[in-house]
């Protein structure tokens, strides 16, 4: 039987688990989704404090323009280091009942997923009440990088998971380097001042734009008015081929480390 | 009146590695690369061939270690043969251990519908079947209150309730289902015997040679990872008994 009609026939399982994880996430209540998003809040609320008052970047729109980014930002980080944990996590479910492997990664996007979906809802909301509108023109471009989010965060959870069966350290690495990785893109900061900057010289601008989610962070950020950093990058659509690229080797890799090793999973935990 | 294969097992061989230093972290695989690591194979299982014709009941017996359960968890499709291949026909549902996947945390209700899927009920199914498996574990009063509120015979009569429903061509079962009181394992014999003459294929791996003599029809006798015997229950179980009774050779 092919994987995808696999697939397909054991689809109430994962929306089973789905369910599940976000039940287990919210503790049954819709309090629970509010409850959920005060880390990701106070994180925002910081960060605004920081580059609105006490050593402001200068930006119009810093707050939206600032949630615009992080939120799906926080929906990569979040779900890859759950994904890291997919499989190693549930080996005495895999020692005990057949179901596709493939289900426990898709079950993390998923739940994942409807958690940012949720966020967006509440980031509209924000929107209206600051009364900044959405830059619609723009929509499809952001609509093309979350396509490409997905594809690389789906190959990096295959790939963590994978390899976090048989190294226990990889979650702990990860936190480290997302931490890092969180910085060293323009998420807290725009775009433009890197590429306006005279204290890089021309390469390392290069390489930042190179790190494949930076265009695509700069895509959502030209949803807020005055916030077109995608303009002040003159290559930005090599950058971002480049990050479509690297998102599909990844997710590559991924799947083939995850092929290699799945029927592993079982036996080593 | 010639009868279809339900499992067909083919020279099927399973190798375990067992590494001397396993490297648990990558910092430990990364300081490790110098240093030379052995390791020992392990055959679970070697060469094992047979079949069984649908609607048969077998019984797979031996000590603990001969690989009953690898061989089990086979055919379940949870681990691959290293050599050889397994054939089945019809929907295969491994009952290896009850209440698989159950949450703490979750309602009756929502644990239902994940253990049901797992077992490879649709949603739908567990729908027109929830009255039935609430009455029978008699959790009515109790389907929203969390399963971690549940006393262990509540959530034990739960995840039975939940087996009784599963639609299946060959059920394997591993001998986890004997743990809780006799009432309940009573309930459980009734219920494989109902099952047994409908028609479905029933592997079961046991310790208790009474219960395989009254359900199966046919035993089948694994030492060190090797079918030792095949036959008619009562030969099979009778030559096992006689085995190990009988004082073992010194040596």
């Amino acid at each position: 039987m092919s994987t995808w009609r696999e697939l397909w026939e054991y689809r109430d399982v994962l929306v089973n688990f789905i369910r599940r994880d976000l039940k287990l996430r919210y503790k049954s209540s819709v309090l629970g989704f509010f409850w959920s998003m005060l880390l990701p809040l106070a994180q925002v609320v910081t960060f605004v404090i920081i580059f609105k008052y006490i050593r402001p970047l200068g930006k119009a729109n810093y707050s939206v323009f600032l949630m615009t980014g992080f939120f799906p930002w926080m929906f990569l980080n979040q779900a890859v280091l759950d994904g890291a944990v997919s499989f190693a996590a549930n080996v005495g479910l895999l020692k005990r009942v057949y179901f596709p492997r493939l289900i426990l990664p898709l079950t993390t996007l998923g739940s994942n997923l409807v958690h940012f979906v949720l966020s967006l809802i509440l980031l509209c909301g924000y929107f209206a009440y600051v009364r900044v509108t959405v830059n619609w023109g723009y929509l499809p471009l952001a609509l093309l990088a979350i396509a490409i989010q997905l594809t690389f965060m789906f190959g990096l959870m295959l790939l963590v998971g994978s390899l976090s069966v048989f190294y226990s350290d990889i979650k702990f690495l990860l936190t480290a380097f997302f931490q890092m990785w969180m910085f060293l893109s323009p998420i807290l900061y725009s775009a433009s001042d890197v590429v306006h900057t005279s204290r890089f010289p021309q390469w390392i601008k290069s390489a930042y734009f190179m790190n494949p989610i930076a265009p695509l962070m700069m895509a959502y950020q030209s949803l807020v008015p005055l916030n077109e950093p995608t303009k002040a990058l003159v290559s930005y659509w090599q950058y971002l081929g480049l990050s479509a690229a690297v998102a599909i080797l990844v997710l590559v890799v991924g799947y083939v480390v995850f092929r290699r090793y799945e029927w592993e999973f079982a036996v080593v935990g | 009146m010639a009868q279809e294969t339900a499992v067909l097992v083919d020279n099927v061989s399973r190798r375990f590695v067992v590494p001397h230093h396993r490297a648990y972290t990558l910092k430990q695989a990364l300081l490790g690369v110098v240093r030379r690591r052995g390791r020992d194979d392990f055959w679970a299982l070697r060469d094992i061939s047979f079949q069984v014709p649908a609607g048969q009941t077998v019984a797979l017996i031996g000590r603990n270690g001969s690989g009953k359960s690898t061989l089990l968890r086979i055919v379940a499709g949870i681990y691959r043969p290293t050599k050889g291949a397994v054939r089945t026909r019809g929907r295969v549902v491994g009952l290896l251990e009850l209440g698989i996947g159950f949450q703490p945390d979750l309602s009756g209700r929502d644990n239902i519908y994940l253990n049901a899927s797992l077992f490879g009920l649709t949603r739908r199914q567990v729908s027109e079947r929830y009255d039935h498996i609430v009455e029978f574990a008699e959790i009515e009063d109790f389907v929203d209150a969390p399963l971690r509120t549940y006393s262990t015979g509540m959530a034990a009569r739960l995840a039975f309730a939940i087996t009784t429903q599963i639609h299946a061509d060959v059920l394997l079962v591993d001998e986890v289902l004997a743990v809780g009181d006799r009432e309940f394992t009573l309930k459980c014999i009734a219920h494989m015997r109902k099952l047994r003459d409908s028609g479905v294929t029933i592997f079961l791996v046991t310790h208790e040679l009474g219960r395989v003599t009254e359900l199966c029809s046919r035993a089948i006798w694994l030492e060190h990872g090797s079918v030792q015997m095949d036959g008619p229950a009562n030969d099979v179980v009778g030559a096992y008994v006689e085995h190990y009774s009988a004082p073992r050779p010194s040596g």
